[in-house]
């Protein structure tokens, strides 16, 4: 009776266990998946260049700004590639302005040579940015074109369990302790049938009409 | 023995349809699945295609150094006497997306003066000496366009003509074209960079630099900054 006690409580403290893992690990797919129906996205902070706005390992959801470039308003918080960069940054709008853009080459007094459409000269709308936490501005002005989405709202310390749930180890420890506690409930069940005796086994006519239904 | 063998494999035993055995089995399913959707690439890009560039246009950054087309002098009423000195403001702006780093180098020429009557000592007869021999240039940085002697002496010297007095061609004040070269100065996308450019007449000028002229030529050279092109520029972080 006490064997059969002790049975149970195992039996609920491994599928807590599993229920737990699962459902830990469904919420980390569907967390960045509910983001991405909405057209926005959740970008973990790796820098400190906007502390106090927002730290290191907090994460931040962006809406996708496409070509809509009059979004663009100065103060806001845009997620943006600096030119030449494949990793995003994301700082504050300090300006936006319209720069021309040159053919490449120069005049005789080494000047750039602005490009010229229709007898006026070519401009691009492009953003000054710079980091709270940082003095001056960005080195580089960003093209419009550049921006990935400006910043909806700020979650604290998700980054960081983002990123862990996304990493080898943290999937590992979200679903091997089910599939091990599944496991262990298979082995346990094979061990209670053997304890009680074999199945009464079904005649063999059974077994064969069985055979003639499925065959 | 062998023929329940065979028997067993052709024919196996019903598997057991209790019904904590068909939760197991769901259970082991459904987090096997959950494990297989976690490796497409569905969830991954929800949350780490951000790390990568995907499509877009591809812009390429602007180097434009624009500076002010003249230098002018704030001249001394009556002109300058030997060991004047006289101030005009520089102002360098950005006009590119490309943070640069710039040098500054100088030329003097001597001109015919441009003084058709002159209040001077000998009458409107041009002094025969070259007047860029008796000039000395200095350039300050200095914090906003305004450009005199008590804002030259808050600023910062970047450099002179070589020599005390005396300016020649294609003299380097400061910096190189070398990016990269600690004593070039940066100027930010858009951004503007002030300096003062003083010069000096020498007290020892005699009679023969009366009524003369130089044309100074200041020469900017703007170099990309090296460094940005991987993002590693701490400043982005």
């Amino acid at each position: 009776m006490r064997r059969g006690k002790r049975r149970r409580l195992l039996s609920a403290a491994l599928w807590t266990v599993i229920a737990t893992c699962a459902l830990a690990y469904a919420t980390s797919l569907a967390v960045p998946l509910w983001y991405q129906l909405h057209d926005q996205k959740l970008l973990i902070v790796t820098s400190g260049s906007m502390v106090p706005t927002f730290d290191p390992g907090d994460a931040v959801v962006t809406r996708n700004v496409g070509d809509s470039y009059e979004l663009l308003k100065p103060g806001l918080m845009v997620s943006f590639w600096p030119l030449g960069s494949t990793q995003l940054v994301t700082h504050r709008i300090v300006s936006v302005t319209n720069i021309a853009s040159t053919t490449g080459e120069v005049d005789g007094e080494g000047r750039a040579i602005k490009s010229m459409r229709d007898g006026k000269p070519v401009e691009v709308p492009y953003i000054i940015t710079k980091g709270d936490a940082n003095e001056e501005n960005d080195a580089n002005a960003t093209p419009a074109a550049n921006v990935q989405g400006i910043v909806l709202s700020v979650h604290p310390h998700w980054g960081w369990v983002l990123q862990w749930a996304e990493s080898p180890a943290g999937r590992a420890a979200m679903l091997v302790p089910p599939l091990v506690a599944l496991a262990t409930l298979e082995v346990l069940a094979v061990a209670d049938g053997r304890r009680r005796g074999p199945r009464p086994e079904r005649r063999p006519e059974e077994r064969h009409i069985d055979a003639v239904l499925h065959g | 023995m062998m023929d329940d063998l065979l028997q067993e494999m052709i024919n196996p035993a019903p598997a057991q349809h209790d019904r904590p055995r068909r939760r197991r089995l769901w259970a082991t399913v459904a987090i096997v699945g959950m494990a297989a959707i976690g490796v497409t690439s569905l969830t991954t890009s929800a949350l780490f295609s951000d790390r990568e560039r995907t499509g877009g246009t591809i812009t390429t950054g602007t180097l434009d150094l624009g500076v002010d087309q003249s230098l002018t002098f704030n001249m001394p009423v009556g002109n300058m006497l030997p060991g004047a000195r006289v101030y005009a403001p520089v102002t360098i702006t950005n006009d590119g997306s490309l943070a640069f780093e710039y040098s500054a180098k100088v030329t003097a020429d001597p001109v015919a003066s441009g003084n058709p009557d002159p209040d001077l000592g000998n009458g409107d007869t041009p002094g025969t000496g070259d007047l860029t021999s008796q000039l000395h240039l200095d350039l300050y940085k200095v914090s906003s366009a305004a450009c005199n002697d008590t804002r030259v002496s808050a600023g910062t010297l970047l450099g002179s003509s070589p020599g005390a007095w005396g300016i020649g061609t294609n003299q380097q004040l400061f910096g190189s074209t070398t990016p990269g070269d600690a004593t070039n100065l940066t100027v930010s996308a858009k951004a503007k960079s002030y300096l003062c450019v003083r010069v000096g007449f020498s007290e020892d000028a005699g009679n023969t630099f009366q009524n003369t002229a130089a044309k100074i030529t200041l020469t900017f050279d703007a170099v990309q900054q090296t460094g940005f092109t991987d993002g590693s520029n701490p400043a982005n972080g």
